[in-house]
């Protein structure tokens, strides 16, 4: 954002950027333009997921959920917001007040920061920090603060169990997301997240979920990983609706409840942009070739219409994901504590271990094999691009169609009639 | 633990997630049951009332057709909770007719069990297929079928009748509800929140007993039938097997009913009294034996 | 000390009051109705968890010495309103006993159709409330949904959808409506595959087995001595089936297995006879046993009368009767004392859910909180049966 800055100022204001005295005060609008726009993308997006959630949820469970608000109800987030709002601000009176009042920010900070870094799109993210997917995994842990200040200061043992199983439950599973997300650090060779995609393709044998057996598991188990450190079913255990009322949240009302319930459901954009990013190849358009693209950036003739097919990309997959995450919520039961805990010491963890090893041994032989060929991603009527499209296959396509094929004979086993599109 | 069931473990995981999120996706392509409840206003509108698609059994608010109403009050006595109050009265204009000034039904109060229903001879209490009328003020949930202003005398069902002329099903209720913000009525309301008043015979119900008897010593078929009749509550109900207190009147009359304790709106009084007088007839003096000392009601089986 | 401290003491012990005691219910989302449980826990592991019991008593045994004998038969809907049909035939059956009557072989049926159909319904929200309480939401509509379609039956047949007043002393209210008959047959052939569909979304998930298998384990013995009842006892492998060893009503007429706890779950998993997953499962099978039973009656219905001659004015000489029919929740009994008036002088209703609840206290040091919810939808408690 520095350079696109420094730009501007040179060549829209004649100035150096270096030397002109506004310079410090021209960053500073921009960068909070770029925090109130991201935010409120946050919000946007969190409320309109919490409707399409409910939507989604509805329709899995053969309802039709909130159509009133709006056309096919998709103003209700709205409704919802104006319900909070006007809601008594109820603080009681054992709980730690100041505490209590500062939780929900905490957690905003946590879920609000990750964006400095996410991408939308080609060039489109608010900084291109080299540590980027380091800055996530370390600001997403804020969120667990908040999380046990909530637990604790709300003075109700509801609520500290929430806080504390939260607590356990996000410092574990950072292990093994943490460890896991090495994998396409290691075949990429950056932590920056624009680095990482612009290291694979944009067509699905590209991606580094289909390139090698590690990426495959690793994006399950990253995928397993960030479902516990949301708190999304089967690991919403602080907030376990039948077991701890509400959990960290039990207290709270009104905006501050609002601000937890709009954490949650804007993490599942982080969570998603993360896997895409990492797994499933970010913005990369489909037909663009890294070629093309450095010679439009040597250039400085890269199209407008990449900037936006590449966001869309971006956007798409990401939504994809997160509806991957709706899906799995309205599908499983919740884990015990126990389960939850032995699931991540003994299961992802030595499985996230082993991949990160056996990542970083296959890397070094595919250079010892390819050379810097290695580096770059093979077109498809290559060997290597062979054996990543027959991966795709096999990973992909396949299970796809086997899944698609059950899911149809679902519906006619009992007789109902496939209507996709029917009473929405 | 052995290899082999570790990843049994995983597999046995990632088969219920196939199975489970296939049955949920399915879903996705299937029609929601769910009724879209489009609201009275909506419905009128487009003909297509919600009531129309329940079936014909629902019970539903309580309806009373007062012009088939024998005024029998089976239906208060067999209300488990008494949310039916009847009030009969004499009518003023004419002596010997009797009035129906009250007839409330507390549809709040109510738990649509349907017992009212069933002892109804002409079938003029139903439930009806109506179930909206949600109230701003309690009191309004009360229907009052009969208007104090305008009583209603009794029916009389025609001899041997089985079937009765009755209003649409729902069409009084559907009248009576009350829009949901409407005034309630001034209280306190006329009878409303008391128990229901008791039908009480003027005077002692022995003394009427004994004048009734009297009357009867010597009296001929006709003559008795009419004493007789006179002793029976007098609502036609049907209780007793008969259609016409009458009718019951005058089978006791003629000899060929020996049942003498089948009015139930009657009770234990009609019963005594019944008893007395014909033990008077058959005697020709006022006789008050034992056995009518202990007559109770008693069903026709 | 404060009152609630005299009362930890006296239920944990001394010291207790410095621990952590948690408060489950009345107004928790998943004690079935309000029901309280004083939870003394360690972390998440609970040392026990102790039933309070009687915020939804509603003397309706009282009630049953206020209203006249027909007029009770509204309020026996209340007992378990969940399963309403037999707390009706039952009281149906202990007035008969004390008038000597006999309800035709008509009324028998639609008696067994009727009741059949409510333990179904009463089922799909047991097992469904337990897929909720365990934490998978989406199985929980889908038991409803199909539970709805039961109503839809109720209803035509009686008019009401959760308080049936439909049986009768001497019979039941109403014949079956016109068009009933197929209508049913086409619910249960739908049922049947439902049902299928069910097995593969929640009873043979990996998640709920593994929560389930193994958890709060009543052995058979343990299982008579607290008088567990109906699928709780069964579960435990005992095969007790009232149905079976004293059939009434048209029972003896139909072909059916009780199903039996074998420890569901499989070893591989930790499963055992008499564990919450038998007890869960065992649910399943007696729907799909119940399908066959309605099946048969609707094949073999005789035609005749459903309403035995009874007068209008019931009033049974005086004396004693005592009923029992299996419930959803087991058996149900019925003590009707009369003195000869129009009025009982006595009604007792023993209840299943009520001894289940007894059994919680002992089941539940060790059990984790989220276990202690797992248990007692299990044991498929309905407040309003507990304290009547």
């Amino acid at each position: 954002m520095r350079e696109f800055l420094d730009e501007i100022i040179r060549d829209r204001l004649g100035q150096d950027p270096a030397s002109w005295a506004l310079t410090q005060g021209v960053y500073l609008v921009a960068m909070m333009a770029a925090g109130i726009a991201l935010t409120t993308f946050g919000a946007l997006f969190a409320g309109l997921t919490s409707w399409w959630e409910r939507r989604i949820a509805a329709r899995m469970q053969s309802r039709v959920g909130p159509n009133r608000v709006g056309p096919q109800g998709i103003l209700q987030f709205l409704a919802d917001a104006l319900k909070l709002l006007v809601k008594e601000d109820l603080i009681s009176s054992a709980s730690d007040r100041w505490l209590f009042r500062a939780a929900p920010y905490f957690v905003v900070a946590g879920f609000a920061l990750t964006f400095v870094v996410l991408p939308f799109g080609y060039h489109l993210s608010a900084t291109r920090m080299n540590v980027g997917l380091f800055y996530v995994l370390s600001v997403t842990a804020l969120v667990v603060v908040g999380i046990l200040i909530s637990g604790w200061a709300s003075n109700s043992k509801w609520a500290l169990f929430g806080g504390i199983r939260a607590a356990a439950q996000v410092v574990s599973y950072e292990i093994p997301a943490g460890l896991v997300i090495l994998v396409p650090v290691l075949m990429a060779g950056s932590l920056n997240l624009h680095d990482i995609i612009r290291a694979q393709g944009g067509w699905p044998w590209d991606w580094y979920l289909f390139q090698t057996p590690m990426g495959y598991a690793g994006f399950f188990i990253l995928f397993v990983a960030l479902l516990a450190e949301g708190n999304r079913t089967p690991f919403d255990l602080p907030e376990a609706e039948s077991e701890l009322v509400s959990g960290y949240n039990t207290e709270y009302s009104g905006m501050r409840f609002a601000y937890f319930f709009l954490t949650e459901f804007g993490n599942l954009w982080v969570m998603s942009a993360v896997m895409t990013t990492c797994f499933l190849g970010g913005w990369q358009v489909p037909g663009v070739s890294a070629e093309n693209l450095a010679r439009w950036e040597a250039l400085h003739q890269v199209p407008g219409w990449f900037y936006l097919v590449s966001a869309a990309v971006f956007c798409a997959k990401t939504l994809l994901l997160a509806n991957v995450v709706i899906w799995i919520r309205w599908t499983f039961p919740r884990v015990r504590v126990d389960q939850m805990m032995s699931l991540c010491w003994k299961y992802l963890v030595p499985a996230a271990m082993a991949l990160v090893v056996l990542a970083a041994v296959t890397e070094l032989m595919s250079f010892e094999l390819f050379g810097e060929a290695a580096r770059v991603q093979a077109p498809l009527f290559s060997l290597r691009g062979l054996i990543h499209f027959a991966f795709f296959a096999a990973g992909g396509l396949v299970p796809a169609v086997l899944f698609f094929r059950k899911t149809f004979r679902n519906i006619s086993f009992v007789g109902d009639r496939v209507r996709p599109l029917s009473n929405w | 633990m052995p290899v082999s069931e570790y990843v049994g473990h995983i597999k046995d995981t990632v088969k219920s997630a196939w199975e489970g999120m296939s049955v949920t996706l399915s879903y996705m392509f299937r029609r929601p049951i769910t009724v879209q409840y489009a609201g009275p206003e909506l419905a009128e509108q487009s003909g297509d009332l919600i009531q129309h698609r329940l079936p014909s059994r629902y019970r539903g608010f309580l309806e009373v057709d007062t012009e088939i109403c024998t005024a029998c009050q089976a239906c208060e006595r067999a209300c488990p909770i008494a949310c039916i109050a009847i009030q009969i009265e004499k009518d003023p204009a004419s002596p010997k007719q009797r009035v129906m000034t009250r007839f409330d039904i507390d549809e709040a109060k109510c738990m649509y069990c349907g017992l009212c229903v069933e002892p109804c001879p002409t079938g003029a209490i139903q439930h009806t297929r109506e179930f909206e009328g949600a109230q701003r003020f309690l009191p309004n949930m009360v229907l009052r079928f009969v208007d104090p202003a305008k009583p209603v005398p009794p029916y009389k069902p025609p001899k041997g009748a089985t079937a009765y002329p009755r209003v649409m099903l729902g069409e009084i209720t559907r009248a009576l509800v009350k829009k949901w913000d409407s005034p309630p009525p001034e209280l306190p309301l006329a009878g409303v929140g008391k128990a229901p008043a008791k039908r009480k015979p003027e005077g002692d119900p022995r003394a009427a007993a004994m004048e009734l008897a009297k009357k009867a010593i010597g009296a001929d078929a006709k003559k008795l039938t009419g004493v007789l009749e006179e002793a029976q509550a007098g609502t036609d109900c049907g209780a007793c097997t008969y259609p016409t207190c009458r009718e019951y009147a005058e089978a006791m009359a003629s000899g060929q009913e020996k049942r003498l304790h089948m009015c139930e709106p009657g009770g234990a009084d009609s019963a005594r009294a019944t008893h007395i007088i014909m033990d008077s007839h058959k005697a020709g003096q006022v006789v008050v034996s034992p056995e009518a000392e202990k007559a109770t009601y008693e069903g026709p089986s | 000390m404060a009152l609630e401290q005299i009362v930890i003491t006296r239920k944990f012990g001394p010291g207790a009051e410095e621990e952590m005691i948690l408060n489950m219910g009345p107004q928790h989302p998943s004690t079935h109705g309000v029901i309280n449980f004083i939870v003394h826990a360690d972390g998440e592991v609970m040392k026990k968890a102790v039933p309070e019991v009687g915020y939804l008593h509603r003397s309706i045994e009282k009630i049953g010495e206020l209203v006249t004998f027909s007029g009770f038969m509204p309020y026996t809907d209340r007992v378990d309103y969940v399963a309403a049909m037999f707390a009706n035939e039952g009281y149906a059956v202990a007035v008969e006993k004390l008038l000597g009557v006999a309800p035709p072989a008509r009324a028998q049926y639609l008696r067994a159709i009727s009741c059949e159909l409510n333990r179904i319904a009463s089922h799909l929200v047991a097992v469904g409330t337990m897929a909720m309480d365990i934490g998978a939401v989406t199985p929980f509509p889908y038991a409803l949904r199909e539970r709805e379609y039961v109503n839809d039956l109720i209803e035509a047949l009686c008019g009401a959808r959760l308080t049936y007043n439909y049986h009768r002393i001497g019979g039941v209210a109403f014949d079956l409506p016109p068009d009933w008959a197929p209508n049913c047959h086409r619910f249960l052939d739908h049922f049947d595959r439902i049902l299928d569909e069910w097995d593969r979304l929640i009873s043979l998930n990996e998640i709920f087995v593994r929560r389930l298998a193994g958890l709060a384990v009543i052995p058979g013995p343990m299982a008579i001595d607290y008088g567990l009842v109906g699928p709780n006892l069964r579960a435990s492998g005992v095969d007790y089936d009232l149905r079976k060893v004293h059939p009434y009503g048209a029972y003896p007429d139909f072909e059916f297995k009780v199903p039996v706890g074998k420890g569901f779950a499989g070893k591989n998993r930790g499963g055992q006879v008499g564990d919450c997953y038998d007890r869960f499962y065992c649910r399943v099978l007696e729907m799909r046993e119940s399908v066959s039973i309605v099946r048969q009656a609707l094949h073999k219905i005789p035609e005749g009368e459903w309403m035995a001659k009874v007068p209008r004015k019931v009033k049974p000489p005086g004396g004693e009767a005592q009923s029992r029919v299996e419930s959803a929740r087991g058996e149900m009994a019925y003590y009707v004392v009369s003195d000869g008036g129009e009025k009982a002088a006595r009604v007792r209703v023993r209840t299943g859910s009520f001894m289940a609840m007894g059994i919680i206290e002992d089941l539940s040091p060790g059990l984790m909180i989220a276990d202690l919810v797992a248990l007692i939808a299990s044991l498929d408690v309905v407040a309003p049966e507990i304290d009547r």
